[in-house]
């Protein structure tokens, strides 16, 4: 998946559990690991505005854009 | 439309515990003991060979039997009388378990495939009461639904109708008309088959869109 999710780092960065995210954002623990994993195929903006203003970050410190080694 | 679900599911449950496995184990005792049956239709009496494997015919109205005596001791001539546009059943026993199990094909297929697309119907329901229908599983069982209504009947056509060409065969046809087995085509199950192998399409596309919808955080 070219979109590389970091939000482990900025869990890590903020000293913060996945759980306890999941209690702030009101998001089920089993969908952030789905997000957490890489294996989410769509974010509502909804959602990344919830985690975003709990870990006070910006969407570009989540989401990262890597291109395929085939385009490169 | 949860009380539909459910009235469907309860009737399909009394149908499988009364009638696939009480009924089916019952109609499949008498088909294996039943002598095997020939279709024959048309019109004035013709006369019918009967090969060395086959005796003791016995015909169901509206077809009346004959059996005269034949020189050959391998053969056996009888004289079918059934009246133009009628259709009747000509029984036979044979020693020849080649045929006698051609006969039965029908049966052999045609229960345990019926068995298992109420199976398949009963669990494609509770998945809906469940509140997954768009899933892999429900369209892969109306896909085998679908391959059984057309797979199953053109089996048996093929089946009769090697039987009827293989037990019997005419000694004189001038002016008179006969068939040895019908060569129907199953329209019906050709149709319901298409329409659920439909279905399965449908549902295939809805499975994959539940699990985009479900990988949306």
């Amino acid at each position: 998946m070219p979109i590389d999710v970091k939000l482990d780092l900025m869990l890590v960065k903020r000293r913060m559990s996945l759980t306890e995210l999941s209690t702030r954002v009101g998001i089920t623990l089993a969908n952030l690991s789905i997000l957490k994993t890489n294996k989410a195929k769509a974010i509502r903006f909804s959602t990344l505005e919830a985690i975003c203003r709990e870990l006070d970050c910006q969407p570009g410190d989540l989401l990262e854009y890597r291109a395929d080694e085939s385009d490169s | 439309m949860d009380g539909w679900n459910r009235l469907s599911v309860t009737l399909l449950q009394v149908y499988l515990v009364i009638g696939a496995v009480g009924g089916a184990g019952g109609l499949l005792l008498y088909a294996l003991l039943s002598p095997p049956s020939l279709p024959l239709s048309g019109g004035q009496g013709a006369e019918v060979a009967v090969a060395v494997d086959v005796g003791s015919p016995i015909a169901q109205p509206p077809l009346a039997l004959e059996v005269d005596g034949s020189e050959d001791p391998g053969r056996s001539i009888l004289r079918a009388e059934l009246r133009r546009g009628k259709e009747g059943t000509l029984r036979v026993r044979t020693t020849s378990w080649g045929l006698y199990l051609l006969s039965k094909v029908d049966w052999l297929l045609g229960i345990p495939s019926g068995v298992w697309i109420f199976w398949s119907l009963y669990s494609f329901l509770r998945a809906v009461l469940e509140g997954t229908p768009f899933d892999a599983a429900n369209s892969r069982r109306l896909r085998v639904v679908g391959l059984l209504l057309i797979g199953i009947p053109l089996v048996q056509q093929v089946a009769e109708t090697s039987l009827a060409w293989t037990m019997l065969g005419p000694v004189s046809t001038d002016g008179l008309s006969y068939e040895r087995g019908l060569v129907n085509l199953p329209y019906e199950g050709l149709f319901t088959g298409l329409v659920f192998l439909a279905f399965a399409s449908i549902f295939r596309y809805g499975a994959r869109l539940e699990e985009e919808r479900s990988l949306t955080v």
